[in-house]
């Protein structure tokens, strides 16, 4: 993908280029015989942003956009398809699962379910100490301790609770045992994948208010990875949105949020429910098209109320317009 | 006034569990009337689902309704039997559920799905069943509804999903529908769209809405009245405009400050309801809310607060309401 690109600095922790991700869909034996196509599922397509040092970076957009797979191919769970990922100076994206286990301990990740995500059968005291132990980030059993006793007290806990299981404690509590975790191999980022959007609004508060607190306290940069925007306007500082795996309209937060330029952009910002407006217009029609056969021209075509003859036809780059990156015809 | 469609008085569910007895649904009172959206709102264990289904009876043990009247149209549905209720369950309330996917029958399609819920509860023949049920299908917004009639569950997406779920519901013209999180599984653009057929529906069939949800912002653009639950009690009630311009319970306004805004000024830090609820097991004496309460003095401790009215049509339970157009200061940022 050519275009611009934006910011090229070494104050990033963080720089994505082109990142490309494809699936294959399983292909059976049936389908071999009677000779169908393979298919393949395009899930990110020439993904490119930057994260500052101490900074909140967020993925926005619907289901299946291509969000998570971004975060995920990020922290290497996921072998990128091409293109380039320079953590901190270094490009780990063809980086053996071995070497990469020295940048895994400076990159930690918290997961959506707090449920699924904490092995039940393990003491809390022991999922905060397996990370430190394993990464060696401590000298011994002893000091693995101390520094366990001081992240429960710092996401609130009690010193006995440690020998608790995850059962016996909340969603939202579970969820601050998982960013202990996070942070027992003193990471200076964190990929937070819909952190809240499992907790009640009164645990989402407290635990969003916790994550803010972490961030100055142990200068952490995040990759915010979340579908609801108000949400997303509390904790970013930039933001990036993404429809069937292609970034369309990046920014600042507040330029986004106020002056959306990208059709998509401001259908989404339209459709979230607030408490301060009546909701206007007409939703946006239609529903997200297929990730295996990608619309020759802009993503976005299909539902766009704004489309031009040039939309089906040729994809737009992402461009500096008005203070932001933009990906639309409209704005080229 | 409106016709009163629907009064629930004194509603307790209970289920009998070997640690104890779970007061899901404790004493919860409201009306509705024909025409009208009501929202329930409030957050996991607040007994909002409990509340509907048991408006349905279907509870099933270890749960009871041990006690209440559900006047529905002048009759207590809670004294119906099986047989009546299973006659008026789709034909005069019906329900839609969070998930669509499974509320509708993977093994059947559409088609036969809708088919049986008009031989179910309407005189129609099979041919005009069938026109009835492409005529529902297009009423929802599915495109080529003659089509599609033949198709499976596994066929449509999410959003189309809820579509046909919506028409299901609709399909014998009901007074009543009790809508569960309707949206939650949705994406806000599919939710959106959701949103706004279910009210345009509502208003065109003349049925009356219950909308339960976790959602204050949801319930604030489409509901006429709201009825905020706690631990299994409605601890405020009120015009939706009015109660969340203003609040009187601190639960309420614990909720509604929690919410981080779209618009206008970004709080450094979101306002936070400290704690967190109960276990139903183990509730405290007084209020409920009095552990996390800002406002709780020694009475709330001791003390179940009554429901009281206030003014304009409201109501709150709770023995130190915030005094309307107070701002919220109680909280810590």
């Amino acid at each position: 993908m050519i275009g611009n690109h934006p910011r090229e600095n070494t104050e990033n922790i963080l720089e994505v280029r082109d990142l490309v991700q494809t699936f294959s869909q399983p292909y059976g034996i049936l389908d071999r015989l009677t000779g169908k196509p393979r298919k393949t599922v395009h899930a990110v397509n020439g993904v490119s942003f930057s994260i500052r040092r101490k900074e909140v970076f967020s993925l926005v957009g619907e289901s299946g956009c291509g969000k998570s797979t971004t975060a995920r191919t990020i922290v290497r769970l996921l072998e990128p398809r091409s293109g380039s990922i320079v953590f901190d100076g270094e490009d780990i994206s063809a980086y053996s699962p071995t070497r990469m286990m020295h940048v895994r301990k400076k990159m930690q990740m918290i997961f959506q379910d707090p449920y699924a995500s904490l092995n039940p059968r393990q003491r809390i005291k022991d999922i905060i100490m397996e990370p430190m132990l394993f990464h060696k980030t401590v000298a011994g059993k002893e000091e693995a301790h101390a520094e366990m006793y001081r992240l429960l007290d710092i996401v609130g806990f009690r010193p006995e609770q440690a020998e608790r299981y995850p059962h016996q404690f909340s969603g939202g509590q579970r969820q601050r045992i998982g960013i202990a975790r996070a942070l027992s191999t003193n990471p200076s980022f964190i990929v937070a994948d819909e952190p809240v959007s499992a907790l009640d609004v009164s645990i989402q508060a407290q635990v969003l208010n916790l994550m803010m607190d972490l961030k100055d306290e142990f200068s952490l940069s995040y990759l915010f990875i979340a579908h609801d925007l108000s949400v997303v306007r509390h904790v970013t500082e930039r933001l990036g949105i993404m429809y069937l795996g292609f970034l369309v309209e990046q920014g600042d937060r507040d330029v986004i949020f106020d002056t959306p330029l990208h059709p998509y952009t401001r259908a989404l910002l339209a459709a979230a429910p607030t408490l301060d407006r009546e909701r206007t217009g007409d939703p946006l029609q239609g529903d997200v098209p297929s990730p295996i056969d990608l619309p020759p021209g802009c993503p976005f075509v299909s539902r766009c109320p704004r489309r031009m003859d040039v939309c089906s036809r040729e994809r737009p780059v992402l461009r500096k317009i008005e203070g932001r990156f933009a990906a639309c015809h409209l704005y080229q | 006034m409106a016709e009163l469609l629907l009064e629930v008085r004194n509603l307790r569910t209970y289920f009998e569990l070997f640690r104890g007895t779970v007061k899901a649904v404790d004493g919860v009172s409201f009306t509705l009337e024909a025409g009208e959206i009501l929202g329930i709102v409030g957050e996991s264990g607040g007994g909002k689902s409990v509340t509907g289904f048991s408006l349905l009876g279907l509870i099933d043990p270890p749960g009871r309704i041990a006690d209440g009247e559900v006047i529905f149209r002048g009759e207590d549905l809670l004294k119906k039997s099986a047989e009546e209720m299973r006659r008026i369950r789709g034909k005069e309330i019906s329900m839609i559920f969070q998930d669509p996917m499974t509320s509708l029958n993977p093994l059947q399609t559409v088609g036969r799905q809708l088919d049986e819920m008009l031989a179910l509860h309407t005189s129609l023949s099979a041919s005009q069943r069938r026109n009835r049920a492409v005529e529902l299908l297009t009423e929802v917004g599915i495109p080529n509804p003659a089509d599609r009639l033949e198709n499976y569950p596994h066929q449509f997406s999410g959003g189309m999903r809820q579509r046909v779920v919506i028409a299901i519901a609709l399909a014998a013209n009901p007074g009543l529908i009790i809508a569960d999180e309707p949206t939650t599984a949705l994406d806000v653009t599919v939710q959106a769209q959701i949103l706004t057929l279910m009210e345009n529906l509502v208003k065109k069939f003349g049925s009356s809405l219950i909308l339960i949800t976790h959602d204050l912002a949801v319930v604030s653009e489409m509901t006429h009245r709201v009825a905020v639950m706690y631990c299994g009690r409605i601890v405020e009630e009120g015009p939706t405009k009015e109660l969340i311009r203003a609040p009187y319970h601190p639960y309420t306004m614990g909720l509604l400050e929690s919410i981080p805004r779209m618009a206008g000024t970004r709080l450094p830090r979101l306002p936070q309801i400290p704690g967190m609820v109960p276990s139903l097991f183990d509730l405290p004496r007084g209020c409920s809310f009095e552990p996390r309460c800002p406002r709780a003095t020694a009475r709330c401790r001791e003390e179940i607060p009554e429901m009281r009215r206030m003014t304009g049509n409201r109501r709150t339970a709770c023995h130190n309401p915030q005094t309307a157009g107070k701002e919220a200061a109680d909280y810590d940022r």
